[in-house]
């Protein structure tokens, strides 16, 4: 919780800059690139993080991480930052709030859905569109596949649950029959 | 002391009219002897006058009796002697009288030796024991007045005892009733108790069994509705249910 809100309060920080700069998309996927790397190698945060190696070696690797990802100034000295404040090792959860941010200047939400088989486009389509009448915002839609749901759909949209799947309905008509007298 | 004279008195007197018959038979027979022999047996009738005076002052000691029949003996002795005083006041010769003189004075000087030795111890043992005598009375008497009180305080308490002994035994009569009530009630109060667990037990273990029932039954009603849905279903059933819960979620917005 304690990362969430530091991530939160640099991810808000960086997100005036961007905005100012008009450039807030760029440094999204910067982020999420960033975050990308941190989970595909693990050892590049504890490495940024880790007091044991000297700051100025720590600051090197990060130059060098942003210069292969051609970042701009301000960005560039944010991560710098980050690493002098050691807090290189909350760049995921500053990417998530920073996305979120983003989303919310573009009135955009993310929403997964979940189902017993595979949605083609026409019912990822009608999903998307119930999901943005509920919300009022665009919906980025992804979709993953859960056969123990037996059928019907799980939509997930910010903290917005949709459950329309048969495993519930079953588990509402046995605790239905429990809790009858 | 007073007492002891007058008891010693007429013993002394019975002695002595005692010593004169005692002298006047060998007199008598032996008249010619008497001179020979006064001198041989004035010392045994002296022994026998202390022997019988002795006798007599014991015997004065215990009753009254004795003082009557000495004063008998004296009067038997003083009429005998009357009767017979003048034919022998005749009779008697100098030497007689002479012996009856000197055994006189013998007697006499043996009374006042006795007097003046034996009465003072005498009186003190016989005032010693009068007084012991008197202080056993007297105590005996101080103790069977004590017992009487003892008695008679032992009668009051024994009938307060009975009235004590009647109070306690009424008052624990009274407790035991109290008591059987209270024991009386508190068993219907716990029988009533353990009928009301039992019943409230007997209803919680239906109440159990019963939801156990039901449970088992909404588990094995899903486990089969879960199967006949799992084998029945199809994608065009698929498809309908996300349109349906859809167009559900639609019309309640």
């Amino acid at each position: 919780m304690k990362q969430i809100i530091l991530a939160r309060r640099y991810a808000k920080a960086l997100f005036m800059v961007g905005k100012e700069n008009g450039a807030f998309s760029q440094y999204n996927e910067i982020l999420r690139t960033l975050k990308d790397v941190y989970q595909a190698v693990p050892d590049v945060a504890l490495t940024l993080a880790n007091p044991m190696y000297p700051l100025d070696v720590r600051e090197k690797m990060m130059d060098s991480i942003t210069a292969s990802l051609s970042v701009d100034k301000p960005m560039g000295r944010f991560l710098r930052l980050l690493v002098q404040k050691k807090r290189a090792n909350i760049v995921p959860e500053i990417a998530e709030e920073f996305s979120a941010l983003v989303d919310a200047e573009n009135n955009v939400c993310q929403g997964h859905v979940v189902s017993a088989i595979p949605l083609d486009d026409k019912m990822q389509k009608k999903v998307r569109k119930t999901l943005a009448k509920l919300t009022g915002k665009d919906v980025n839609l992804t979709t993953s596949i859960d056969t123990s749901i037996i059928g019907g759909i799980i939509a997930k949209v910010g903290d917005l649950v949709l459950d329309g799947s048969i495993r519930t309905q079953l588990a509402g008509l046995k605790d239905s029959i429990k809790g009858r007298e | 002391m007073k007492r002891f004279y007058n008891r010693l008195v007429p013993a002394l007197v019975l002695a002595l009219s005692l010593s004169l018959m005692a002298a006047k038979a060998p007199a008598q027979e032996a008249a010619p002897q008497a001179a020979a022999s006064a001198t041989e047996q004035v010392p045994g009738q002296t022994a026998r006058d202390e022997a019988g005076i002795k006798a007599l002052v014991e015997m004065g000691e215990e009753d009254g009796t004795v003082q009557s029949k000495a004063d008998a003996q004296r009067e038997e002795a003083a009429v005998g002697h009357a009767e017979t005083g003048g034919h022998e006041a005749g009779s008697l010769s100098k030497e007689k009288l002479n012996d009856l003189f000197w055994r006189v004075v013998n007697f006499v000087i043996l009374v006042l030796i006795l007097v003046k030795f034996a009465a003072k111890p005498l009186g003190n043992g016989l005032a010693a024991r009068r007084q012991k005598v008197r202080e056993e009375i007297e105590g005996l008497e101080a103790r069977r007045q004590d017992a009487e009180k003892a008695y008679q305080e032992l009668v009051a308490k024994l009938a307060g005892i009975e009235k004590d002994i009647k109070e306690i035994v009424d008052r624990a009569a009274e407790q035991a009733e109290k008591e059987r009530a209270r024991i009386i009630e508190a068993a219907e109060k716990n029988a009533a108790d353990l009928t009301r667990q039992a019943e409230m037990a007997v209803q919680k273990e239906l109440l159990d069994a019963k939801r156990l029932l039901r449970d088992e039954m909404a588990d094995r009603a899903a486990a089969m509705a879960e199967e006949i849905i799992k084998s029945s279903l199809t994608a065009d059933d698929q498809v309908r249910i996300v349109d349906q819960y859809l167009s559900k979620v639609e019309a309640v917005q």
